[in-house]
């Protein structure tokens, strides 16, 4: 729309919106193409006509319009949660609480869009018309909300965010006046509410300043028809006159006026969360901010805001605004894959490189790889998803250039396609189920999840977003307060000193799973003493915080790759190592149907790497990934249960799990992987499995035609792949109905799904020439392993990395050791576990010491030399200063000369002498050893 | 030669032990509870090594240094309790059920270092897995222990 063109007749009808009506219940329905439509509900109470009403006296019938306004007013400035450390609400609960209220639409403005797909879903599962917006920081200090009126427009507003948050994951930078003019078609513009430089001028009278301010907005607003004036009450003194000026001031400029109440919290009791958050803000964060002054600022009835903004006008237009949003709608549910080249030369670019790949594995290529190709490419091309293929050998390619060690691992190890692309266990030599990763009925995109060397696992990631610039950015994650960090930052804001902090902390879980606060009180022994339960406000505002969002980082591996322009979806930001970082996330991602590479790093990779240099140093050169998966000492060691250290299997139950199963082969670490899952563990299934495996009772399998699928797992379900297997095998159903039956079963088991799916199974398995008991048997079976069962193929792919750390521990445990020890946080255990196991395999520890050693584990001779990191109070950058003097002059002799060569703190060197760093140096005493010897 | 030739070894062990706890994050020389085993032993506190001769439902009384305390999510949502402990000669796995979590779940989570009664349970070949279903901690972390633990944090509590 032109600048100072009128709204156009029809669009802009003020009507309400009945929640019952066809159109809203359409809302929650999906179209035949996956994406939910725009928001296409009419407004029930008819409306003023063509365009706004309030400019000024031009539409001032108040009468009429005050009781139409009863039932359309909108909130149109609401900030959520998602505005961190601010807003007290989840959107969830915003929609619940706007159709409560009776409300028909509903905008979420918060400083961000972190929380704006959640809302628009929930808001049209609710049949609430989602509105789309932000608030938004301007040149000379000031605020203005911005609200979305299509998809464009969103686009914009992702544009002005970024620049907003430039650099950083919290806006930072003032949005300039040519930022604005550039990117706000699309856009309605709320001006002059709370925060504004507009009402600040109101409010002390200077009416010409507010005049310029509005004006210079009109000016730059590519739609300046779409320039609200806000008027707002919150029951302070001053308000009333600030209205009435801003009123008549939007008069004379013809600029219509909209109500607002700046919404951040849901009800008025909800205040003293917000100020908690504000207190978080200050004593946590050491942050400048004021929190709202009243308990005003909630999310009031219309009748609430009708009696506090005696303005019909403005009441009524937060309607016609709602109206203007009406088009917008996010692509919720259709798929966005990015587009390389025209799929018949993806396709045949993908053939061409799997054939070559395969024939160089297989001499001659035995038929089965043959169909299994046929088969997978056959998929591929029917989901047009080679291009795909081909992008994420772009990025693995890179890898392997640079010797970084990877793996795929999830359902996508269960293709041939990706065995040749990409490495990883051979699918046909495991017995993988290609269907499980891609079938013909699955409309969401395929995951490749790729684990990397954790330490090179940014030159990945940067190779990917060079790959595709301005199309990619990282997957946020959103924090979530938990129950523990809820109590200690908000007793923190409530003034509590630090040590009383700690005492009402002490024995609080992280997590409590579900359980509130106070039902954890009551039912953790640990808490039954717990100062806490004299508590009760802190209780109830931690209560409240818990699982409410409070910031936003960075995910650890996702990368969305965008069709087009990566700010048409979402606001880009910067990570703290320089990356873009955007404001979706992981579930995000997936509703609006982007491609996300998970480049996941993985730590035993690492030490996995480390071990090998340093046994290439040795003169042992090990090619971890094309040995025999069966050397019979790795077994041997994996059966002692001395698996410390070894990827996946050093949990306590696994350990447990490893003297049951002692496994001999390559399928034992996959079933031992699988095995220990809370599904098998409650459901018994382990007894039984570990009798059958060990011959101690006999193999029980429900039928003849299941024996192909179940003999591997001695007719115990073990697998995902199996219950789709069952289904294709037993009932007939095709792969694709199977993998919806097996998706069913694990996340909706709505009593009418589990029923219209149980009499599929059945007439199917009838239509075999089974028997009813039998096939009712099948699906009793089948349904329950579903819920639980674990993806094989997945399996597969983490126990090749477990037969590798097992084999070097076995042949090569001081490699193994260092590796683990210099690989950062590597599974459950602290380096003093692991140093303790080693010395009792015989490999000698030594202390660290300033003449011998570094900055990290070393070999020495046949043991392991500490550290001097591991010192209390020597950091990294205190080691290579010692290093470093050592390499430059020689050793330190003496005590006395290593104090003049570098003066260190009395402290250090103390608690240096107390770990035997100074050993053996002249001069040298030993007078605490002896202190507390004799004490 | 010293009147008590293990109680001077044991202390000299337990005063490097000391020092590495004071002022590392790992130790080097020796596990803490090697230089204290004569004195354990003498209470009847057995170590995990011994464990593979100890046949399975015997009482037991183990001595380690908590790694992990684990909850995981159990479908019935009873709390299990699954502790990792660690004495001079491997590992410890104890097993608390809600009863023993009654009494004893706050000294668990609190200490560093305890001492705990229960019921071994061996399982697999040769009884490979081991773990102890928990009974009573008993922190018998006065005497000689409490002056060469490393944190003052260390209290007596009985069962």
């Amino acid at each position: 729309m032109k600048k100072n063109e009128p709204p156009r007749p029809g669009r802009a009808r003020l009507t309400g919106i009945p929640r019952q009506s066809a159109g809203t219940r359409g809302m929650a329905v999906r179209r035949r193409d996956g994406g939910y439509p725009a928001f296409r509900g009419t407004l029930r109470s008819g409306g003023t006509g063509v365009s706004p009403a309030g400019f000024g006296h031009i539409h001032g019938d108040a009468n009429s319009s005050r009781k139409k306004a009863m039932d359309t007013f909108v909130h149109l400035e609401v900030q959520s949660a998602y505005s961190f450390l601010w807003g007290t609400f989840d959107p969830e609960d915003l929609v619940r609480q706007v159709a409560a209220l009776g409300q028909q639409a509903v905008a979420l403005t918060d400083d961000g869009l972190y929380g704006a797909v959640r809302f628009y879903k929930a808001a049209v599962r609710a049949g609430i018309q989602p509105i789309v917006g932000a608030r938004l920081s301007l040149w000379d200090g000031s605020f203005v909300t911005l609200l979305a009126t299509d998809f464009a427009g969103y686009g914009n507003l992702c544009r002005l965010l970024s620049v907003a948050f430039e650099g950083g994951t919290s806006p930072q930078h003032p949005v300039s006046k040519q930022d604005l003019n550039h990117w706000s078609n699309g856009l309605v513009c709320l001006a002059g509410g709370r925060g504004s430089g507009i009402r600040s001028a109101l409010e002390r009278g200077r009416i010409d300043a507010a005049r310029f301010k509005l004006l210079e907005l009109k000016e730059i607003l590519h739609n300046p028809e779409h320039l609200f004036v806000v008027l707002q009450n919150h029951d302070h003194p001053a308000d009333p006159g600030i209205m009435e000026r801003a009123f008549q001031l939007a008069s004379q400029l013809h600029l219509p006026v909209a109500a607002s109440n700046a919404v951040a919290f849901l009800n008025p009791r909800d205040y003293l969360i917000h100020r908690t958050m504000i207190g978080i803000q200050e004593r946590h964060h050491h942050r400048k901010v004021r929190s709202l002054p009243s308990d005003r600022f909630f999310l009031a009835s219309g009748e609430e805001m009708k009696r506090k903004i005696p303005y019909p006008q403005a009441i009524e237009n937060t309607g016609y605004i709602a109206t203007l949003c009406r088009e917008f709608s996010l692509p919720v549910g259709k798929l966005h894959p990015p587009s390389l080249q025209r799929p018949e030369e993806a396709s045949r670019k993908l053939s061409s490189l799997c054939l070559k790949e395969l024939s160089r594995l297989h001499r001659p290529v035995p038929p089965a790889y043959l169909r299994q190709f046929d088969r997978e490419t056959a998929a591929i091309d029917k989901l047009e998803l080679s291009d795909f293929f081909l992008l994420v050998k772009m990025v693995v390619d890179f890898a392997r250039n640079r010797g970084i060690r990877h793996s795929v691992r999830g359902s996508a190890a269960g293709s041939l396609v990706v065995h040749l692309l990409l490495g990883g266990v051979d699918p046909l030599a495991h017995n993988l189920l290609f269907e499980r990763f891609i079938n013909e009925g699955r409309g969401d995109m395929p995951d490749i999840d790729l684990d990397f060397d954790s330490d090179r696992r940014d030159e990945v990631i940067h190779h990917t977003m060079n790959l595709f610039p301005r199309r990619t950015a990282m997957v946020c994650t959103i924090h979530t307060f938990k129950v523990r960090s809820a109590v200690r930052l908000a007793a923190r804001a409530l003034g509590y000193p630090l040590d009383e902090i700690d005492r009402l902390a002490s024995c609080l879980p992280w997590s409590l799973r579900g359980r509130d606060l106070n039902a954890a009180l009551e039912d953790l022994p640990e808490l039954k003493d717990s100062p806490l339960h004299h508590e009760g406000r802190l209780i109830e505002v931690a209560a409240k915080l818990t699982n409410l969002p409070f910031q936003s980082s960075v995910h650890l591996g996702g990368v969305i790759v965008a069709p087009d322009d990566i700010k048409s979806w979402t606001p880009v930001g910067s990570s703290p190592k320089g990356l873009p970082v955007g404001h979706l996330d992981k579930d995000d991602v997936d509703a609006l149907g982007l491609l996300k590479l998970d480049l996941l790093g993985l730590r035993m990779h690492t030490a996995i790497r480390k071990a090998l240099e340093i046994l290439k140093d040795k003169g042992v050169v090990l090619d971890m990934d094309r040995m025999p998966l069966d050397d019979r000492k790795t077994y041997a060691l994996l059966r002692s249960t001395e698996s410390i250290g070894i990827f996946q299997l050093e949990s306590p139950g696994q350990r447990n799990l490893l003297g049951r199963l002692q496994p001999t082969n390559f399928g034992d670490l996959i079933s031992e992987i699988s095995l220990f899952r809370p599904g098998p563990v409650t459901g018994n299934m382990v007894e039984v499995y570990l009798k059958r495996r060990h011959g101690e009772e006999p193999i029980r399998i429900p039928h003849e035609d299941l024996t192909p699928v179940l003999a591997e797992t001695f007719g115990v379900f073990l697998f995902q792949e199996q219950v789709l297997r069952i289904v294709h095998i037993f009932a007939g159903l095709s792969y694709a109905e199977a993998d919806a039956f097996r998706r069913a079963m694990t996340k909706d088991r709505k009593s009418k799904t589990m029923d219209r799916l149980k009499q599929q199974f059945i007439q199917g398995a009838i239509s075999k020439g089974h028997g009813r008991s039998l096939a009712e048997k099948v699906f009793q079976q089948a349904s329950t392993l579903a819920s639980y069962g674990f993806c094989k193929a997945h399996a597969a792919s983490f126990a090749h990395i477990t037969y590798q750390s097992a084999y070097l521990k076995a042949h090569h445990p001081q490699a193994f050791y260092l590796g683990l020890l210099n690989a950062g946080h590597v599974g459950s255990y602290p380096p003093s576990v692991m140093l303790n196991e080693a010395r009792r395999r015989g490999i000698p520890v030594y202390p660290p010491h300033i003449n011998a050693g570094g900055t990290e584990y070393e070999a020495d001779g046949s043991g392991i030399r500490a550290p001097l990191v591991v010192v209390n109070g020597v950091g990294p950058a205190m080691a290579r200063r010692i290093v470093a003097e050592r390499k430059k002059r020689g050793p330190f002799r003496s005590r006395e000369e290593f104090l003049s060569r570098l003066p260190l703190p009395d402290r250090i060197v103390n608690v240096l002498s107390m770990a035997g760093a100074l050993e053996g140096l002249e001069g040298q005493e030993w007078e605490l050893i002896r202190e507390v010897a004799n004490a | 030669m010293p009147d008590d030739p293990i109680r001077e070894m044991s202390d000299g062990t337990l005063v490097k032990a000391y020092n590495e706890a004071a002022s590392m994050s790992v130790f080097c020389h020796a596990h803490p509870l090697t230089g204290l085993r004569p004195r354990l032993a003498a209470h009847g506190v057995v170590t995990a090594q011994d464990l593979r001769r100890i046949p399975s439902e015997s009482r037991v009384r183990v001595t380690g240094i908590l790694v992990i305390v684990h909850t995981p999510p159990t479908r019935s949502g009873r709390r299990v309790m699954f502790i990792t402990m660690e004495d001079e000669t491997g590992l410890l796995d104890v097993v608390a059920f809600p009863k023993a979590q009654k009494d004893y779940a706050r000294s668990i989570l609190t200490s560093e270092m305890i001492t705990v009664e229960g019921i071994l349970q061996r399982q697999g070949t040769d009884g490979r897995s081991k773990s102890i279903v928990l009974e009573r901690v008993i922190l018998t972390l006065t005497g000689p222990l409490s002056k060469f633990l490393p944190h003052e944090e260390t209290r007596q509590r009985s069962g």
